[in-house]
C-alpha cells in the first residue's frame, strides 16, 4: 500500500491551525462513519424516481471507473440498466 | 457550530498549501486572447474499435440561445456582479454555436441484442478534467477505416491513411496503462448489446483536437477544416451550457437527426461534473432520460467546494506555461500529482493509470468550476430510475471521513510535514 493509499487523521482547531496528523493504513476501518450518508441523499432530492441504486465501493476514490473496483462498477451499472428494463 | 468552524477552517487550507500564493484562476480574459485551432472534424468518420463496434464521430453543431437579460463580458475592467448572479440563476449568457465533437458506437453483429435494449443508447457524459476518452481508455479517435475526408496519397495500407496518423494512433494506444477488456466502458457495454453515444463538453476537446492536430497538419491539410473558437471559460464554458448541449444532442438522438436511427430510450450516465450535468438535466427537463447512473456524485453541497479546492485547480497556462501556455487563464486543471490523487483517486488503483492520467488531464473552466454546486440540487420531478455509484469516501465528493481528507495533496507544500 503506497503512501496515497494511507489514511491521514487531523484535528483542526477553530484558529485554523493543524495539530495534529496520524498516518493510519487501513483506509477501510474508519468508513463506517460516514459513507453511506451521503449518496443516500438521493432518495430525499430525486424522490419521485422509479427505483434506486446506491453503491458505494470500499477503497475507491472519486473516478470510480479507473480503480480496481472499476469492473465490479460496471457489472453493477449493466445489473441496474437491466433492473430497469434495459 | 464545530461543524461549521471546520467547515471554514477547512476552506482556508488552499490558502495555506498555497504559501499564501494564489494561482490567478479566472483572471478574465479579452476576445483578442481567444485561443483558436484548426478542426478537421467537421465530417463523419468511420472507424471499427478493437472489440468490433462501429463508431462514427461527427461533429454536432450546436446553438445556445441567450437567456440571461443582459449580456455580460468576462473582460476584468468590464466585471459586472450581475454575471455571477446570472450563472448561479441558470441563465445562458452568450448565444452562440459550437462544435460538438461526439461518437455514436453500435455493437458488433456478434454483440447486438434484439428487444428493448437495441432501441436504447447510452448517453455518456464525462467528468473534469477529463475528456471523452475516459469511456474508452483506449483511445479509438484516429482509425478512420472509411474516411469520407479526402486523405492524400500514402504508402500505408488501409485503414491506415498517412504515416502521422499512424504515429499518433501507435502512441496513444501504447501510452494507455488500463486494459480496455477490463476498464472500458464503452467497451463492456458494446459487448453487452447497448450503443454508446459520447460527447466532450463546450471548451474541452480543444486538447485532443490540439495535441493530434500537430501530428496531422505537420503533412497535409484536411479539406473543410475551418476555424474553431475556443469558447470563454467563463461566460460560455459553464455547466448550464453543458446542460442545455445534452438536453439538444439528446433531442437529435430521438428524432433521428444524429445518424438516421431514432432511439427509443436513453440511459445516461454522468461522473463528476458530467454527473452534475446529468443532475441538473433531468431537473430541467426530467423525461430526456430514462434512468440515470451518477458516479462520483453527492447531493451534499456543503462538501464539494473544499473538496474541489483540494484539487488545487490552477489556470493551465501557469501550471505549464511551455504546454499550455496560449490557454486562456479561465481553463483549469489540478496542478500536481498530489492534487490528481486528491480529486479522483484513493484506495486501490495502479499507480500507472494515475500516472498517465495525471500527464494526460485535460481543463476544466472557470464558468463550470463555479456553477457546478447548483446544479447538484433536487430533481423532484424525475421518475425514471437512479444509480448513484462513488467510492467511500476518501476523495472529493463525499463526506469527510478521516480518510477523505484533502490534505494529502498539501503535504508538499508544508516543510514539516511527514
Amino acid at each position: 500500500m503506497g503512501p496515497v493509499a494511507s489514511n491521514i487523521f487531523y484535528f483542526i482547531f477553530e484558529t485554523g491551525i493543524l495539530l495534529i496528523i496520524l498516518i493510519l493504513q487501513e483506509d477501510a476501518t474508519f468508513c463506517g462513519f460516514h459513507c453511506g450518508d451521503s449518496p443516500a441523499l438521493a432518495y430525499e432530492y430525486i424522490p419521485k424516481a422509479a427505483s434506486y441504486d446506491i453503491k458505494v465501493y470500499p477503497n475507491t476514490g472519486h473516478q470510480v471507473l479507473f480503480h480496481h473496483s472499476g469492473p465490479q462498477f460496471m457489472q453493477d451499472a449493466i445489473k441496474f440498466l437491466k433492473n430497469s428494463g434495459f | 457550530m464545530a461543524g461549521r468552524a471546520v467547515f471554514y477552517t477547512l476552506s482556508l487550507l488552499p490558502l495555506l498549501a498555497s504559501g499564501f500564493k494564489i494561482p490567478a484562476v479566472g483572471v478574465p480574459v479579452t476576445r483578442s486572447q481567444q485561443y483558436s485551432l484548426h478542426s478537421h472534424n467537421r465530417a463523419e468518420s468511420i472507424s471499427t474499435t478493437e472489440w468490433g463496434a462501429e463508431c462514427v464521430s461527427r461533429v454536432v453543431p450546436i446553438t445556445l440561445e441567450q437567456t440571461s437579460e443582459r449580456t455580460y463580458s468576462s473582460d476584468g475592467a468590464a466585471y459586472d456582479i450581475g454575471l455571477f448572479h446570472a450563472l448561479a440563476k441558470k441563465k445562458i449568457l452568450v448565444t452562440g454555436t459550437y462544435d460538438i465533437s461526439t461518437r455514436l458506437c453500435t455493437p458488433s453483429s456478434k454483440h447486438q441484442v434484439s428487444g428493448r435494449r437495441a432501441d436504447t443508447i447510452q448517453f455518456l457524459i464525462h467528468g473534469a478534467t477529463y475528456n471523452s476518452i475516459m469511456w474508452y481508455v483506449h483511445s479509438p479517435l484516429l482509425v478512420p477505416t472509411s474516411p469520407i475526408l479526402p486523405y492524400p496519397p500514402s504508402p500505408y495500407p488501409y485503414p491506415y491513411p498517412c504515416i502521422t496518423q499512424l504515429i499518433a494512433v501507435t502512441l496513444m494506444h501504447r501510452d494507455w496503462p488500463l486494459e480496455s477488456e477490463t476498464y472500458s466502458w464503452t467497451r463492456k457495454m458494446n459487448e453487452e448489446g447497448w450503443a454508446t453515444f459520447t460527447w466532450d463538453l463546450i471548451g474541452i476537446i480543444f486538447r485532443i483536437q490540439k495535441e493530434t492536430l500537430l501530428v496531422q497538419s505537420a503533412n497535409h491539410e484536411f479539406a473543410g477544416a475551418g476555424n474553431s473558437t475556443r469558447p470563454d471559460g467563463l461566460v460560455e464554458a459553464q455547466v448550464q451550457s453543458h446542460v442545455e448541449t445534452a438536453h439538444q444532442l439528446i433531442q437529435q438522438l430521438r428524432s433521428g437527426s444524429i445518424g438516421g436511427k431514432k432511439w427509443k430510450h436513453i440511459v445516461s450516465a454522468g461522473f463528476s461534473i458530467g454527473s452534475a450535468t446529468l443532475n441538473s438535466l433531468v431537473d430541467q427537463y426530467p423525461k430526456d432520460a430514462d434512468a440515470i447512473i451518477l458516479y462520483g456524485f453527492t447531493h451534499n453541497a456543503l462538501w464539494v467546494y473544499p473538496g474541489f479546492l483540494a484539487g488545487l485547480q490552477a489556470s493551465a497556462n501557469q501550471i505549464d506555461p511551455e504546454k499550455w501556455g496560449d490557454i486562456p487563464s479561465t481553463y483549469q486543471s489540478t496542478s500536481t500529482l498530489e492534487s490528481r490523487v486528491v480529486a479522483c483517486y484513493a484506495g486501490k488503483y495502479d499507480r500507472e493509470q494515475l500516472v498517465y492520467d495525471h500527464e494526460h488531464r485535460d481543463f476544466d473552466s472557470l464558468g463550470a468550476a463555479i456553477t457546478l454546486v447548483l446544479h447538484m440540487l433536487d430533481a423532484p420531478e424525475y421518475k425514471g430510475h437512479v444509480m448513484l455509484a462513488n467510492g467511500d469516501g476518501k476523495s472529493i465528493h463525499y463526506s469527510f471521513t478521516p480518510s477523505s481528507l484533502p490534505l494529502f495533496a498539501f503535504l508538499p507544500y508544508i516543510p514539516w510535514a511527514p
